[in-house]
């Protein structure tokens, strides 16, 4: 099973630049709780726990309400238009777990929330339900999260406020020693005109992906850890986390998601970048056109899915060292093409090819708002 | 199974000159696929003149001008589409039941004199009774050279052989001898000097290998005079046996084969008494000495014991002066017809000669239509030519590859046949033809993927040959076969990736279909800084047991290590304590990861100590080309 969040959204408000960022890191660590990471490290608690504004331990879902949520003990009035976080319960089950955005507050006790589980709730109780506030700004400079990876907990993702209010940092600790040797980092760069946001997520094993487009710009931003596949068995720190932000960062084979942040162990740990590798005919080893991924659309009928080899700028010489757990397929395929009748991919744009939850699973929107 | 020619090394071709060591290399590669069952189809012996000295002897032209009745009757000949045995047309000869009916041809074309002929051709007779076949050699008068026998009117092949006069025209005819009348049906008739299936000292199936490397045959005694000359033979059931070997000496009737591998390795005796085997001497082979015309552009074509029946034809293109010779290539990847005038398959069947533009012609070759291996030495004095080829037993597919010594930049390789199937690619659809193509005739290194396998033809279901070529993992920050890649850092383990069959069917280089060249795990690629021509891949473990039952050891590692595909591999055991329980062993069964058998009377059952070591899984080629090997070393 997997965990998806899909289509959320953020308040369409006016604030400071510095607000709009807090709100993303705040829910991006909302949403590694929802997919079951785990907290490793944590600075500035207070002013991250200040957004939460409802932490209920008794939520119930039903399979025949879809959409609804319950609880007893409620307190769930003058929420519209905030998320919450649904983890835990009797059963956790993965379908329910997710940040979900409050669409209507039926009573004090009951919610309906926008994009729940597109087959229905799995029916559950005692779940908990952590209702964040969009429009906090309690983030304060050099805030900082740290989560660990649910199976294998090597690899941790590392959440930054800089100082600097626009900014937000990443990187990934695939020894799972925070804050030792870290990968290299990345930083996002919101602008004064991002004001909304949308999200989606997918969480699975070690594997977190979370995109988000904001309105400034009509920018996609995307953000991924996770662990190289087919890796050898002496390979202990596979994890790696890639990052992207602008309005075409697709292609897994060439954008800016091609660049897998990681480790390596050659004579000494340091940091390094995997490159995502397409398939190129033999004389097109520095040419153009490998760059450009133009997998074949369909061989008798089925879309073509690669899962792609991964290789590495080692400083001593590069060498292949697993493979990325996504896909790849024709560059020209539509944005947004659901790709196999099981409904267990969706080519986003590009040739990047992302885990999609079903044939009944809504396509991400595009518009931010 | 694979089956190889493993670095077969001759003096430069020919010896007073060079750069015909490429055309050695074909000779050798006809004779090895020969007894390795694949069936002749065709064969050419000039460029200078027609490939096929019978005026149109594949039948083809619309009437029978090009030929003449003969007989009281005479004989009624016409072109016949109905009953043909490939192509359009066959000759109706229609005997009006006179001894002296039947047909004759025009005058032979560009025959040397006093020479050794070779015919084909195919009939099919359901008159009731044999006709004769004669030629006039050049004499003005016939001579019987054979006949063609009632076969109930099913197409068959027919071979005849005569030798030319010292000057004067010549000419072929079959006759109804015996005035049965009746339709006889002639088609593909091809008369040529044979320099392949014919141009050989001996063969037998007969052979056994002996002492490790020894080769002996029933029916005939090897003598001191066949020291140098090379020995094919195919052995169908033991790994690294078949292939190409000199003979270094002779022992008591038996071949001593020089097997160019290092230490002791040896080949796994037999006791069959069925190998097939030629014997070839090298001197005889076409290799464009610029004074024979005939054996300049001299060809052969060959059908796969594939189920496919898929057709592989080589033609030698001579050049003048020492420039590099290459070898043009064709294929089709089923029971293709073609012409037996030139070899060419005929243009509605799926060949590598329709896949762009033009179909190839013969006489364009050189502008953009053909399909090269090049590799001589240039323009230096290569003083010998080392052959290699891998072959899979079905017929699947085949793969020759030339180095010069001393090493120049002027190696070969091509690879053609079927990669393998799966569910979305037929035997049809994975078939591949990989040489270097268009005109280029030289440049670069001949044996690498950006040079062999970047420009080929594959077929599709759809009996089309669209452009092809070998794909390769790779990125633009860090090209895979950049000097400095390197084994994983973390294990040792070198990356070695099955090439990908890329379609590039609407020729835009854009698009391809995800077919990985699995057959057999043949074809790899690794990093290019490996040792050049050299097997590397070892399988090393510590010995835990010997257990042994009659003959049989079931031995054990401490590590788990075994592979299936381990079977008929040697392992080679050192420092066990019962000294006769090391050796080298052939392994004769998979049980686990932990354990294999191998044949071993002389062992003993014992707690082990000591290593054991599978040897050399790939060998490299140059820049990144590996194949599969059988486990040998190799001399440098």
């Amino acid at each position: 099973m997997a965990i998806f969040v899909r289509n959320q959204r953020s308040l369409d408000s006016s604030v400071s630049t510095s607000q709009f960022t807090a709100r993303h890191l705040v829910l991006l660590r909302e949403l590694f709780l929802a997919g079951r990471w785990t907290q490793n490290a944590i600075s500035n608690g207070a002013t991250w726990d200040a957004n939460i504004v409802l932490n209920l331990s008794d939520c119930v879902v039903s399979a025949a309400s879809p959409g609804r949520i319950t609880s007893v003990t409620g307190g769930f009035t003058g929420y519209e238009g905030y998320a919450i976080t649904l983890i835990g319960g009797t059963n956790d089950y993965d379908n329910n777990r997710g940040v979900y955005r409050i669409a209507i507050v039926h009573s004090d006790n009951e919610i309906e929330v926008e994009y729940p589980p597109p087959d229905g709730w799995t029916s559950d109780t005692a779940m908990t339900g952590r209702v964040f506030n969009w429009g906090a700004d309690s983030l304060l400079g050099g805030a900082e999260y740290v989560v660990m990876d649910p199976p294998t907990g090597n690899n941790q993702a590392y959440l930054g406020k800089p100082t600097t209010d626009y900014y937000f940092d990443f990187q990934a600790h695939p020894r799972g020693d925070y804050p030792n040797n870290p990968t290299q980092a990345w930083q996002a760069q919101l602008s004064s005109a991002d004001r909304k946001a949308r999200w989606n997520a997918y969480f699975s094993g070690s594997t977190a992906f979370i995109f988000w487009r904001t309105d400034g710009g009509a920018v996609w931003w995307a953000l991924l850890f996770g662990e190289l596949e087919d890796t050898v068995a002496e390979d202990l720190y596979p994890g790696f986390m890639t990052s992207a932000g602008g309005a075409d960062i697709w292609n897994i084979t060439n954008g800016d998601l091609s660049n897998l942040y990681m480790l390596y162990d050659d004579g000494g740990i340091g940091q390094v970048t995997g490159y995502v590798a397409s398939v190129c005919r033999g004389q097109d080893t520095v040419g153009s056109r490998q760059n450009i991924n133009t997998l074949c659309r369909t061989v008798k009928g089925k879309a073509q899915l690669v899962k792609p080899w991964v290789y590495m700028a080692g400083p001593n010489g590069g060498y292949f060292r697993g493979r990325h757990p996504f896909r790849y397929t024709n560059f020209y395929w539509e944005a947004w093409r659901p790709m196999d009748p099981a409904g267990a991919w969706l080519h986003h744009n590009e040739s990047g090819v992302f885990p999609r939850n079903g044939v009944n699973d809504p396509r991400p929107i595009i518009n931010a708002g | 199974m694979l089956h190889y020619i493993r670095d077969l090394q001759f003096p430069r071709q020919p010896s007073a000159d060079y750069d015909g060591n490429l055309m050695v290399g074909s000779y050798i590669l006809f004779h090895f696929l020969r007894v390795m069952g694949w069936d002749w189809l065709w064969e050419c012996d000039t460029q200078n003149d027609v490939p096929n000295h019978c005026p149109d002897g594949d039948m083809e032209e619309a009437d029978a001008s090009s030929w003449l009745a003969l007989g009281t009757g005479p004989a009624v000949l016409t072109k016949d589409s109905a009953t043909k045995h490939q192509g359009y047309n066959s000759l109706e000869v229609d005997s009006q039941g006179n001894a002296d009916d039947g047909a004759r041809s025009s005058a032979l074309t560009s025959m040397e004199d006093s020479t050794v002929y070779r015919v084909s051709l195919w009939a099919s007779n359901n008159t009731g009774s044999a006709w004769n076949v004669d030629v006039d050699t050049g004499t003005g008068s016939f001579t019987n050279v054979g006949t063609i026998p009632q076969n109930g009117g099913v197409w068959t092949l027919y071979h005849f052989t005569f030798t030319t006069a010292a000057s004067g025209t010549r000419y072929i005819r079959v006759v109804d001898n015996n005035a049965t009348g009746g339709n006889l049906y002639v088609d593909d008739i091809n008369i040529y000097r044979s320099w392949f299936e014919y141009n050989l000292d001996n063969s037998g199936s007969d052979g056994d290998v002996q002492n490790g490397d020894e080769f002996s045959s029933a029916g005939y005694t090897f003598v001191a005079g066949d020291i140098g000359k090379v020995l094919v033979f195919y052995d169908p059931n033991n790994l690294g046996n078949s292939g190409a070997y000199e003979v270094g000496s002779v022992n008591a009737g038996n071949a001593v084969l020089t097997l160019r591998m290092g230490g002791s390795e040896q080949l796994i005796n037999t006791a069959v008494g069925t190998l097939e085997w030629r014997l070839l001497d090298l001197s005889n082979a076409p290799n464009t000495s610029y004074t024979s015309d005939s054996e300049s552009g001299a060809g052969w074509g060959l059908e796969s014991p594939h189920t496919s029946k898929w057709r592989l034809f080589f033609r030698h293109r001579a050049l003048t002066g020492n420039v590099d010779k290459p070898i043009v290539t064709w294929s089709s990847p089923i029971e293709a017809d073609f012409s037996s005038m030139d070899g060419h398959i005929l243009e509605y069947e799926p060949s590598t000669l329709r896949p762009r533009g033009s179909i190839f012609s013969w006489s364009t070759i050189g502008s953009d239509d053909g399909w090269y291996m090049v590799g001589n030495g240039g323009l230096t004095s290569s003083t010998h030519g080392r052959l290699y080829a891998m072959v899979a037993s079905g017929g699947e597919f085949v793969s020759m590859a030339l180095r010069t010594i001393p090493e120049s930049t002027q190696n070969a390789m091509g690879l053609f046949g079927i990669t393998g199937t799966d569910a979305l690619h037929t035997a049809r659809e994975s078939f591949v033809h990989l040489a270097k193509r268009n005109g280029a005739l030289t440049g670069g290194n001949e044996i690498g993927f950006d040079v062999f396998s970047y420009n080929g033809a594959c077929g599709t279901d759809e009996n089309t040959m669209p452009p092809a070529a070998l794909g390769f993992w790779n990125t633009s920050e860090v090209t895979f076969q950049d000097s400095d890649n390197k084994a994983n850092p973390f294990s040792g383990d070198e990356f070695l990736q099955r090439p990908i069959v890329l379609r590039d069917v609407d020729g835009t280089y854009g698009h391809y279909s995800e077919k990985e060249f699995d057959l057999e795990d043949a074809l790899w690629a690794c990093r290019s800084n490996l040792n050049e021509f050299t097997p590397f891949g070892s399988v090393d473990g510590t010995t835990s047991q010997f257990t042994l039952a009659g003959t049989t050891i079931t031995f054990t590692s401490n590590e788990s290590l075994f592979t299936a595909d381990m079977v008929g591999r040697e392992i080679t055991i050192t420092g066990a304590t019962t000294p006769g329980n090391d050796g080298t062993f052939v392994i004769t069964s998979y049980i686990s990861g932990t354990q294999v058998t191998y044949e071993n009377a002389g062992g003993a059952t014992e707690a082990g100590v000591g290593t054991w070591d599978v040897g050399a899984y790939y060998f490299h080629f140059e820049n990144g080309v590996c194949w599969k090997w059988p486990g040998f070393t190799a001399v440098a």
